[in-house]
């Protein structure tokens, strides 16, 4: 499953390279094709190592010493959630302006949906209408 | 093994290149990253210390919103684990 996993991991680099050639492009004033392209496999490079190393160095030990697994299994609430909530809520002046907000609303509806059913599909779906349903019909 | 997931990226993004801007800011498409998100949020909030980790680092990355260098995201993180960890050792 592991190795199933890395050549995906080859897709966010391609992304990452993408996003930042651009800045690169315009930074010097003018186009750089060769500048550009070895920012490109650079960056390519770099993130797959970055990956790749994890894999590496896990496949190294037998087992995952106590001290570090146990931080790890709270990586993914904590990092998903510091993601999320600022997305959803912006803090203002009066409680009452930073709750009635059509994307927390929606990010309710979508938590409740995401705990019952499970299925992302479902899950982005009922956000996105809730959000439409407040932004252009309740609050419109 | 990774072809078809590499089809399904390359029609994805020719498709958005030609379709995204036509599409009106105010439909907030970008909302459904947030939503992919709770998607995988949920789930991992399974007991009590995942649930305290998860509030710890939403509430810290909502307060620390303002940080350069999107700070706010990792310091919500940082504390959501350790208050995890946390919960954990005196729920034992």
């Amino acid at each position: 499953m592991i190795e199933g996993f890395a050549p995906g991991s080859s897709i966010p680099v391609s992304g990452a390279a993408e996003a930042v050639a651009p800045v690169v492009a315009t930074a010097g004033g003018v186009t750089e094709p060769i500048g550009v392209w070895f920012a490109i496999v650079v960056i390519g490079v770099a993130t797959y190592g970055i990956r790749l190393s994890f894999i590496h160095l896990f496949g190294r030990i037998d087992e995952v010493p106590t001290r570090i697994k146990r931080p790890l299994r709270y990586v993914p609430p904590a990092v998903l959630a510091a993601l999320v909530l600022p997305d959803l809520l912006t803090l203002r002046p009066s409680i009452a302006a930073t709750l009635v907000d059509e994307r927390l609303i929606a990010g309710v509806a979508a938590g409740a949906v995401a705990w019952r059913t499970e299925n992302v599909f479902a899950t982005i779906t009922v956000g996105m209408v809730v959000l439409w349903l407040f932004r252009f019909v309740v609050f419109a | 093994m990774g072809a078809p997931l590499w089809i399904v990226w390359q029609v994805g993004t020719v498709v958005g290149v030609v379709v995204g801007t036509g599409v009106p800011d105010a439909w907030g498409l970008t909302f459904a990253i947030p939503l992919v998100f709770i998607a995988l949020l949920v789930p991992a909030m399974k007991d009590r210390p995942t649930v305290a980790a998860g509030v710890a680092g939403g509430v810290v990355a909502v307060l620390a919103t303002g940080l350069p260098l999107n700070l706010g995201m990792l310091a919500g993180a940082t504390a959501g684990i350790g208050v995890g960890v946390l919960t954990e050792v005196f729920d034992a």
